[in-house]
């Protein structure tokens, strides 16, 4: 099993910070504008480490858990 | 034979008819008021546009004496009618600045507030903005397939978006 969980602050001027965590490669940013692009605007993504790692295994995950909700 | 008069004239330093009546009356000098002249003790106090004097020949020594006596009282009287209106204008002053300031303060009160409104109104918009975005993350975190935990910290909305893949 993996877990994948993203972690959102809101503070009190609205202002949101969004950190990714478990995820590998470009899906972090991909999964971050899929769920925040539509109510907020996106100024600045700092990339960890992660980032530039092999995002295979976990996009055929990702699909695997959409897959069976559907 | 002949005979040389020389009649002077003495200004009294008052403009108002009042003025020298009340020294008159100060000095307790029997009158006799007419339009244009006021007899006193038996000499004339002469009145053209306002300015008062007294005439009198050059071998005549009792008249700016009169004078004298007269004049200083007036500008006595008018020097404590001066400190008399300074003193009202000062308490009027004293009055305005006391007035002006309770304005000021009343207009600071008043913009404090509306400050204070302003904020309130500032707060409640932005706690309904926050509100606003986190319940649509929630409900899009949701249907990405995602367990939602929230906690409030410091005024700040955390959510923790968790997904457990097989």
């Amino acid at each position: 099993m993996k877990e994948l969980s993203i972690e959102i602050s809101i503070d009190e001027i609205g202002i949101l910070e969004a950190e990714t965590f478990g995820f590998k490669g470009k899906v972090c940013e991909k999964e971050l504008r899929a769920l925040l692009s539509s109510q907020f605007v996106i100024e600045e993504i700092d990339k960890k480490e992660d980032y530039y790692k092999s995002e295979e295994e976990t996009v055929l995950a990702l699909e695997k858990v959409r897959g069976n909700k559907l | 034979m002949s005979s040389r008069v020389v009649v002077n004239t003495l200004k009294f330093c008052t403009t108002s008819m009042d003025i020298l009546v009340q020294a008159l009356n100060v000095l307790q000098l029997p009158i006799i008021q007419h339009t244009n002249a006021i007899i006193v003790n038996g000499k004339q106090i002469e009145v053209q546009n306002n300015v008062m004097f007294m005439r009198f020949r050059s071998d005549d020594s009792t008249t700016p004496n009169l004078f004298n006596r007269i004049n200083s009282k007036v500008a006595e009287i008018e020097s404590q009618l001066r400190a008399i209106q300074a003193e009202k204008n000062a308490i009027l002053q004293s009055e305005a600045r006391a007035t002006e300031e309770m304005y000021r303060v009343r207009q600071i009160q008043k913009e404090q507030d509306r400050l204070a409104y302003e904020q309130k109104q500032l707060k409640l918009e932005q706690e309904s903005f926050v509100q606003a975005k986190k319940e649509a993350i929630i409900q899009k975190a949701k249907a990405m397939g995602y367990s939602v935990q929230e906690r409030v910290e410091n005024g700040t909305v955390k959510l923790k978006l968790i997904k457990r893949i097989y």
